[in-house]
């Protein structure tokens, strides 16, 4: 085998399959047949499945190869912006991954190669998925669909339509500059050649499912052209979208059920998503590299179907000639391929057409067998279209690197496709590949079929320059593992095994390979021993368990389990005998599964394919191992018999016997002695020494062939002395010799096997009477006979043709004295040490009966007490059980037909162990490459949480609107049709005037006057109280608070509590009430007026009231004039905020006639009942008395309010009694806003209330729940300011209240204000800028309006400090103290450098996290640090930059690893004074003219500028200025500015924004 | 003899008694079958029964019945080779049967 100059190497691969993470899993998944294929979850298959719909937008089936959960992608590990990310095309981003993997894989993540000679090929479709699909709704379906609901309604306000839209936009990814890129199929390429720095070329090819295929070709003649000397292949499909189903259902090519590539009930494919991708090299490259080599490709052979029946149907001719191409091409002749993995689609023309197209070139089957395996990957992870051969080719480049024949699942084969007929057979399990071909190695080919008539075929071969078992193999994990623990005493061995109970429980996620592969390196003497074999991590706990409580009991001190825990104390084996069985244990896929795992197991059988396969039918390996379909039942009869036949059970036997025997030498356990049973005589003579044969393979070769050629030349000699083998069980010694005498035919004990057994001969011919005669003789005393598939005379005295011919076969060979002990069941003795005499016992022992029995019991007696069985089955094992019944020995298996052969090795192993056999166990993992653990450590610490790694969304994105917004514009439809049904003014009856209720005073005054305070002088005229108002005490106050919910976390931490407007006229109509007394009431209010916010800043505000009774002429009416004064401290006067007039009467006033109303067009109001208070006011409950607003028109507004309970507006007053209804008048006020938002269509604005010229009472308040009818006229007089009036209606519809030129103040707000304000938690009020162009968490405040946080008394700011600040950064807020403009600037550097945490606490661990939850502290040498126990929890989180430029302010994270320095200059203030920042050196200035830059351009100046900020502020700790900095380079292309200082060396990276500013970022490595 | 007999056809004493000869059999196996074994305990299957155990069986029950002869062939063999698997109720099933007829 020479390799070809045009072989190319597979180095390197990566696998994203349905169920399959990684290559690993890939692997270890088909040849556990786990079947990929799941249903689609329902927000996938949404209304689209229905399997009786005719139509063509609908599919019957929703089952595939879903990557789902599979796929991550974190974009920050790639340098990639978080949110450039969604939007664009998902498989862009996994590609990426997976060329990353595939590289990493081949070792050339940090490996330098040739990058220039590097490059990268994807074959993929350019189908509708989440990335295009986006776009296409962004910039084609919203406007399409609100067009045309426009035309359908026209009647909707524009302010609704642009909230539909914005609530349309919101639901989808973002359409922006950052995910452009992303939307550019190429870029799939172009991004991976960025990111893994690739300079060959990049592109993508689309050749439909052919497509992966194509891409090898191209990539081999990059390769054999020159142009590269490396290239990644890949082939993608990652868009199993609903829509491409209906496509293949359109044609009935989707399967209703499964996918079963050339089943019997095959009648359509399913899709599957995945990503595969080979790394390539020229094959004498990778050899020269040392690259781990997984298969060579020899060639590609590529056809189209030229001119075919149709497009999407496959052509015969089309799919030859790419098969004829491929093997002309690469001089391979299809009879040596051994596996095709085919294109298998599943649709039943497709596969028929395949293997049509394979039998022509691969012709009619040879001989009674199939000779090579097909199947397809398909049938477990669906089809990957243009990625499907890439999944196929990665399938069997491992089935090539592991020699295993994969399996392919397929109930039954489809009996038309006549697969009997063909050389072909489904290899429907997973199979050693063994192979005794030593001149041509292992081979296979790929099928990949693409719609539009595209074919391809690659052939692919086994790398055979190292045939070394090291090969690390990737089925890593095994189905049982073997743990092993010895310690001296009990004790120890319990402290032991808790360790490890410790450590399971604290790390589940432990892989059992690495546990189980450290336990063995750890010291293992002492006398204490346990193995426990364990499937799984719960299976090994349980045991541990058991274990514990089985070792309580001090008296056992030797147990074991069936399940597999194995224990020991102080016993020690004695000696070990090896027992070599004869012929008769071998059965059909013996040490299948061995052979898998270990490559020293399969090279036997390899090994008697070499010698034997020429001189047979077939290999003797096909009768180990029968391929497992495409057989007739005369084939299936005829291979039955064949494992026993004469020449194959011997050869089968020794196979595997000797496979057996190496595996136990790899363990390292040694025999003292070796015994031979029956025909096993022969295996043992070559294990002793005797035959000096046992290390030769080509010696080796050479006696089988010569002892295969004597038997073949006394066949017929021996036939004519044929009879019949039985045993016979269950009868007595004494009874079995009276049979023996009285039996019809001659008999002979050939075999004395144990007390409970003997095989027999009988002269006489199988199926003959005489046998049934003879059996029956034997029977008749109730014995157990069970007749063998032999009939030769071994062991019998009539065998002399045999021994005769023998003789002379072991005089030629150069025997020599045992090196082991060998006992000979002829005479029960070891044997001689003469070599004639040895030659002539070997030969003997032909004709001699085999006395087990009486060798075992022998050995025994000489103290051997340890006898393992070498060779399938375990049957002798039984024997020497019967034999030594009831004394102590251990008779042990290496095989167990009933369990895999892993597992019974692996109790072997464990059961030696615990008798303290020596031997190494590190063989068991050495294929594996286990990570060893640092127990100690594990013991100790237990896994963090597991960081929940970012997924990447696969689904298409749906428009969606939020049903708030629905129910809006339902109501809104509704009302704009159908005409107010609300009372009309003049339908309301008159009733009689109220009377005044004055209550008797008795309880304790505060009860009655609940906001009056504490009264601090009183005169018949004048009042003064005080009152302190704490939100602790006033708790209604906490429902009057400026914004949303602040934490979850922290509920104490409250938004700004305000009094409200109506609370402050209850307080002044308290005053009136106690001044005045007597029977009079509060009948209305006048020139009401409000001066400041109210606010409790920090909890709590003291007020002052001052009272005046004005003369009254009247007894029965009074007048008391009230001021409100703010007492502050530190403040040496009281400040006016609140005054009115209130008026006393005895009874209330008649009701007047509602006011009237001016006629227009009536809305329905954006809000419905449910979301007044969730999307409109910042009430909270104890204040929401707006219950339904009717409708509104451009100077009303109809709504109904509630009365408000008063019960629980304080916690110190249980019962207050209160003389206005405060709760009902503020939702009056509450209505203004509403009526505004509803008016303008938005809502980020405010109003509040500053003055009342009159209201009136015309009843006593209602009580709590009652319903009132409320109208208002309103209109904006100003721009800020409106005024309105109101009348509130009684159940009767009388007026009740009337409150006149009612004034509000309008407060424009910033939507990021507004946002912050109704959600906080949630809401950023920075913006992320540059993030893409960055690759930073870069955010930024935008300057607000120049004096919205010095208006209104500073009120924006309090507000904000509220929503965002933290319990402790609240009291620096507070203690600041110094300008407003100060406190406000270190309020924003707060915020945003909390907002850049919290937006990677949600991109990267999906966490969010509210502004208030996290506090930003600065250390001493200026460098801010967030702390937030919730994240800290999880992850460390990283530092911040941040530049604060006055107005503006900018933020980012730190990256790992590196200092920041950040800084954002202005080109205003430069261009004002340039001359104040020239501050250049001479060496600068030099420079600058030298290289082109003007020192005077303020953009110039704040460039370089900023450049030195940044540095200055990265290395912070230097004594230096930024000044000191010097600028020394300016790669204009790049904009990297370089700045030194001494000798620190920063590259600075610059952006300019629009022409006005220039911010600049250092990163300097820690 | 005949009172031994007609005592020993009482099936759930046949069972009884095979129970105990497999528990005995298999004393040190720890073999964890969940409520020992039972009717529907399988001796190749749960209780790893090898060819030379079943020979075992059959001498331990014929001496643990004091009978001989019984042809137990039938039940652990079919056409000349031992039976896939059974479970402890067609052992007992087949004893009952075999117990019913006279000793010969």
């Amino acid at each position: 085998m020479t390799s070809l100059a045009k072989d190319i190497a597979i180095v390197g691969m990566s696998a994203l399959y349905a169920k399959a993470s990684n290559l690993s899993t890939y692997w270890q998944n088909i040849l556990n047949k786990v079947d990929g294929i799941q249903e689609a979850p329902d927000h996938w298959a949404r209304s689209y499945v229905d399997p009786e719909s005719p139509l063509s937008n609908r599919i019957y089936n929703r089952k595939g190869g879903f990557l789902l959960d599979l796929a991550e992608f974190d974009p920050m590990e790639f340098g990639i912006m978080p949110n450039s990310v969604d939007g664009g095309e998902p498989e862009q981003f996994l590609a990426l991954k997976l060329a990353r993997d595939a590289l990493a894989d081949a070792g050339y993540l940090h490996r330098p190669f040739n990058r220039k000679k590097a490059g990268i090929i994807i074959g993929r479709g350019v189908y509708l998925n989440r990335g295009n699909m986006n776009y296409m709704q962004h910039g084609l379906v919203i406007d399409q669909t609100l067009e045309l609901l426009q035309q359908i309604c026209p009647y909707l306000p524009e302010a609704i339509w642009e909230k539909i839209d914005a609530g349309i936009r919101k639901s989808l990814p973002p359409f922006d500059a950052q995910t452009i890129a992303g939307l550019v199929p190429n870029i799939m390429t172009g991004r991976i050649a960025n990111r893994l720095d690739l300079m060959g070329p990049n592109y993508i090819v689309d050749a439909a499912c052919a497509a992966s295929l194509i891409v090898v070709d191209l990539a081999m003649q990059e390769l054999l052209s020159g142009r590269c000397d490396m290239v990644v292949a890949g082939g993608v499909n990652v868009n199993l979208t609903p829509q491409c189903c209906m496509m293949f259902c359109t044609i009935g090519a989707l399967s209703h059920g499964k996918i079963q590539p050339f089943g019997k009930n095959a009648e359509g494919t399913l899709i599957g998503e995945g990503i595969g991708m080979l790394v390539l090299k020229r094959l004498a490259d990778a050899e020269r590299d040392q690259d781990r080599i997984y298969a060579v490709i020899k060639g590609v052979g590529i056809a189209s179907d030229g001119k075919s029946v149709g497009l999407l149907s496959p052509r015969l001719e089309g799919e030859i000639l790419a098969l004829e191409r491929a093997y002309a091409q690469a001089h391979v002749s299809p009879e040596t391929i051994g596996l095709i993995e085919a294109h298998g689609t599943s649709i039943p023309l497709g596969d028929k057409t395949e293997i049509e197209a394979l039998s022509h070139l691969f012709g009619d089957r040879q001989g009674k067998l199939p000779t090579c395996g097909i199947g397809a990957v398909k049938s477990m992870i669906g089809h990957c279209l243009p990625g499907s051969g890439m999944a196929g080719i990665i399938k069997t480049a491992l089935a090539l690197y592991h020699k295993v024949l994969p399996p392919t699942l397929c109930d039954e084969v489809n009996p038309d496709l006549e697969l009997e007929q063909t050389p072909f057979y489904l290899n429907s399990e997973t199979r050693p590949w063994v192979h005794g071909n030593t001149e041509i190695p292992r081979r296979a080919g790929v099928n990949a079929f693409g719609f539009g008539g595209i074919n391809a075929h690659a052939i692919l071969e086994e790398y055979p320059g190292e045939r070394t078992p090291e090969t690390p193999h990737l089925y890593r994990d095994w189905s049982i593992e073997l743990f092993v623990l010895a310690a001296e005493t009990r004790s120890a061995l319990i402290e032991q095994i808790n360790r490890l109970q410790t450590i399971l429980a604290q790390h589940p996620e432990i892989l059992l390979v690495d546990l189980a592969s450290t336990l063995v390196q750890q010291p293992l003497s002492g006398q204490c021993r346990l193995a426990i074999l364990a499937q799984d991590t719960q299976d090994l706990v349980n045991k541990l368990d058991t274990t514990t409580q089985k070792l309580i009991d001090p008296d056992r001190q030797q147990w074991q389990t069936r399940t597999g825990i194995y224990y020991a104390e102080g016993t020690q084996a004695g000696k070990i005998a090896f027992l070599f069985s004869g012929e008769g244990g071998q059965y059909p896929y013996m040490l299948a599964d061995l052979c898998l795992h270990f490559p020293i197991v399969r090279q036997w059988f390899d090994l008697i394919d070499e010698v034997f396969a020429k001189d047979r039918d077939c290999p003797p390996s096909a009768i180990a191992f029968p391929p497992p379909t495409a057989l007739t039942p005369e084939t299936q009869a005829y291979l039955k018999a064949q494992i026993h036949a004469q020449g194959i059970a011997s050869e089968l036997n020794f196979a595997a016997a000797r496979a057996l025997y190496d595996l136990l030498r790899e363990f390292e356990i040694k025999p003292d002695l070796i015994l031979g049973h029956s025909v096993g005589e022969t295996i043992a003579l070559g294990i002793s020494g005797i035959l000096p044969v046992g290390e030769n393979r080509s010696e080796l070769v050479k006696v089988m062939a010569q002892l295969n050629q004597i038997y073949q030349r006394i066949e017929a000699e021996i036939s004519t002395l044929e009879g019949i083998l039985f045993t016979v069980g269950g009868v007595e010694e004494a009874t079995l010799q009276k049979l023996l005498e009285t039996a019809p035919v001659p008999v002979h004990i050939a075999i004395d096997n144990c007390p409970n057994q003997v095989v027999l001969f009988g002269e006489c011919s199988r199926d003959s009477p005489e046998a049934n005669n003879l059996i029956d003789h034997f029977k008749q005393t109730g014995g157990i006979c069970a007749s063998l598939p032999y009939s030769r005379a071994n062991h019998t005295p009539i065998n002399t043709v045999v021994r005769d011919a023998l003789l002379p076969f072991y005089q030629s060979m150069d025997v020599k004295p045992a090196l082991t002990p060998q006992y000979s069941c002829v005479t029960c003795e070891p044997f001689p040490t003469e070599p004639d005499k040895i030659r002539a016992l070997a030969a003997d022992h032909w004709v001699s009966q085999v006395r087990f029995r009486e060798t075992i019991t022998k050995l025994y007696s000489e103290g051997v007490n340890t006898f393992i069985e070498v060779g399938p089955k375990g049957t002798l094992t039984g024997f020497v059980g019967d034999i030594l019944k009831g004394k102590e020995h251990l008779a042990l298996a290496t095989d167990n037909h009933r369990r895999s052969g892993l597992e019974q090795i692996q109790h072997l192993l464990g059961r030696l162990f615990v008798y303290q056999v020596p031997l190494k166990l590190n063989k068991l993992y050495q294929l594996r490459q286990p990570t060893v653990l640092d127990l100690d450590k594990l013991a100790t610490e237990s896994t963090q949480t597991q960081k929940q790694r970012p997924k990447i969304s696969l689904d298409l994105p749906i428009i969606e609107i939020e049903p708030e917004l629905i129910q809006t514009i339902k109501t809104q439809l509704r009302e704009s049709i159908v005409p107010s049904d609300f009372p009309s003014p003049s339908s309301y009856p008159q009733t009689q005037s109220a009377d005044i209720f004055s209550p008797e005073i008795e309880n304790p005054v505060e009860s009655y006057f609940p906001l009056l305070g504490k009264i601090i002088d009183q005169t018949a005229t004048r009042l003064r109280t005080e009152r302190l108002f704490q939100i602790d005490q006033d708790i209604f106050l906490k429902d009057h608070t400026l914004g949303g919910q602040v934490s979850f976390l922290h509920p104490q931490l409250l938004p700004l509590p305000v009094i409200p407007f109506t609370f402050s006229m209850e307080m002044i109509a308290e005053a009136a009430v106690y001044l005045v007394g007597g029977e009079l009431g509060v009948i209305s209010f006048h020139h009401l007026r409000a001066y400041r916010w109210l606010s409790l800043d920090q909890g709590e505000i003291q007020l002052e009231l001052e009272a005046e009774r004005q003369p009254s002429s009247d007894a029965n009416s009074g007048e008391v004039r009230v001021r409100l004064f703010q007492i502050i401290s530190g403040n040496p006067r009281p400040l006016l905020v609140f005054e009115g007039t209130v008026r006393l009467g005895k009874t209330y006033p008649v009701s007047p006639e509602p006011l009237p109303i001016p006629s227009e067009t009536a809305f329905m109001s954006m809000w419905n009942s449910q979301n007044l208070y969730n999307t409109g006011m910042f009430h909270k409950p104890r204040l929401q008395g707006v219950t339904h607003i009717h409708h509104w028109g451009e100077q009303t507004i109809d709504a109904d309010l509630q009365v408000l309970s008063t019960q629980n507006f304080f916690s110190h007053i249980p019962n207050p009694f209160f003389q206005t209804d405060a709760g009902l008048l503020d939702s009056v006020g509450q209505l203004v806003w509403y009526w505004a938002a509803d008016l303008m269509g938005r809502c980020n604005f405010m109003v509040f209330p500053y003055s009342a010229e009159a209201i009136y009472l015309y009843a006593p308040p209602a009580s709590p729940g009652s319903k009132v009818l409320t109208r208002g006229v309103l209109q904006f007089t100003g721009d800020k300011l409106t005024n309105s009036s109101f009348d509130l209606l009684d159940q009767h519809g009388q007026v009740s209240v009337r409150i006149e030129q009612w004034r509000d103040r309008y407060f424009e707000i910033q939507t990021n204000y507004y946002e912050c304000s109704v959600d906080p938690k949630i809401a950023y009020l920075s913006s992320p800028w540059l993030q893409a162009e960055s690759g930073l968490f870069l955010r930024r405040i935008w300057p607000f309006p120049e004096d919205f946080f010095s208006s209104s008394y500073g009120i924006w700011g309090r507000i904000l400090a509220h929503l965002t600040l933290s319990e402790a950064e609240r009291q620096i807020w507070h203690q600041a103290s110094g300008q407003n403009s100060q406190r406000i600037s270190w309020l924003l550097q707060q915020i945003v450098a909390k907002d850049v945490v919290r937006q990677w606490a949600e991109q990267v661990f999906n966490v969010q996290v509210a502004p208030a939850e996290i506090e930003i502290h600065t250390t001493q040498t200026g460098q801010l640090y967030a702390v937030c126990p919730e994240l800290q929890a999880m992850t460390e989180i990283p530092d911040i930059a941040l530049c604060f430029s006055h107005p503006h302010v900018v933020a980012t994270l730190v990256v790992p690893g590196y200092k920041t320095g950040l800084h954002l200059q202005p080109f205003a203030p430069i261009a004002q004074d340039p001359a104040k920042w020239q501050n250049w050196t001479p060496e600068e200035f030099q420079w600058m003219i030298a290289s082109g830059f003007d020192p005077y351009d303020p953009e110039t100046i704040a460039a370089f500028w900023s450049a030195k900020v940044a540095a200055a502020k990265a290395l912070p700790t230097l004594d230096t200025l930024p000044k000191h900095w010097q600028i020394t380079d300016y790669v204009t292309t790049e904009q990297l500015v370089t700045v030194i200082w001494h000798n620190y060396y920063c590259q600075v990276k610059i952006w300019f924004n629009n022409n006005q500013e220039v911010l600049a970022i250092c990163h300097y490595p820690r | 003899m005949s009172e031994q007999t007609k005592d020993l056809l009482s099936r759930e004493k046949i069972q009884v008694k095979l129970i105990e000869i497999l528990e005995s059999m298999t004393a040190d196996w720890d073999l964890e079958i969940e409520g020992g074994i039972h009717a529907e305990t399988r001796l190749m299957e749960d209780l790893a029964f090898e060819s030379i155990d079943v020979v075992q069986l059959v001498v331990a029950i014929e001496q643990r019945l004091n009978r001989k002869n019984i042809p137990f062939e039938h039940l652990f063999m079919e056409e000349g080779d031992y039976v896939d698997d059974l479970v402890v109720s067609e052992v007992v099933d087949f004893l009952e049967e075999e117990l019913r007829k006279p000793v010969a």
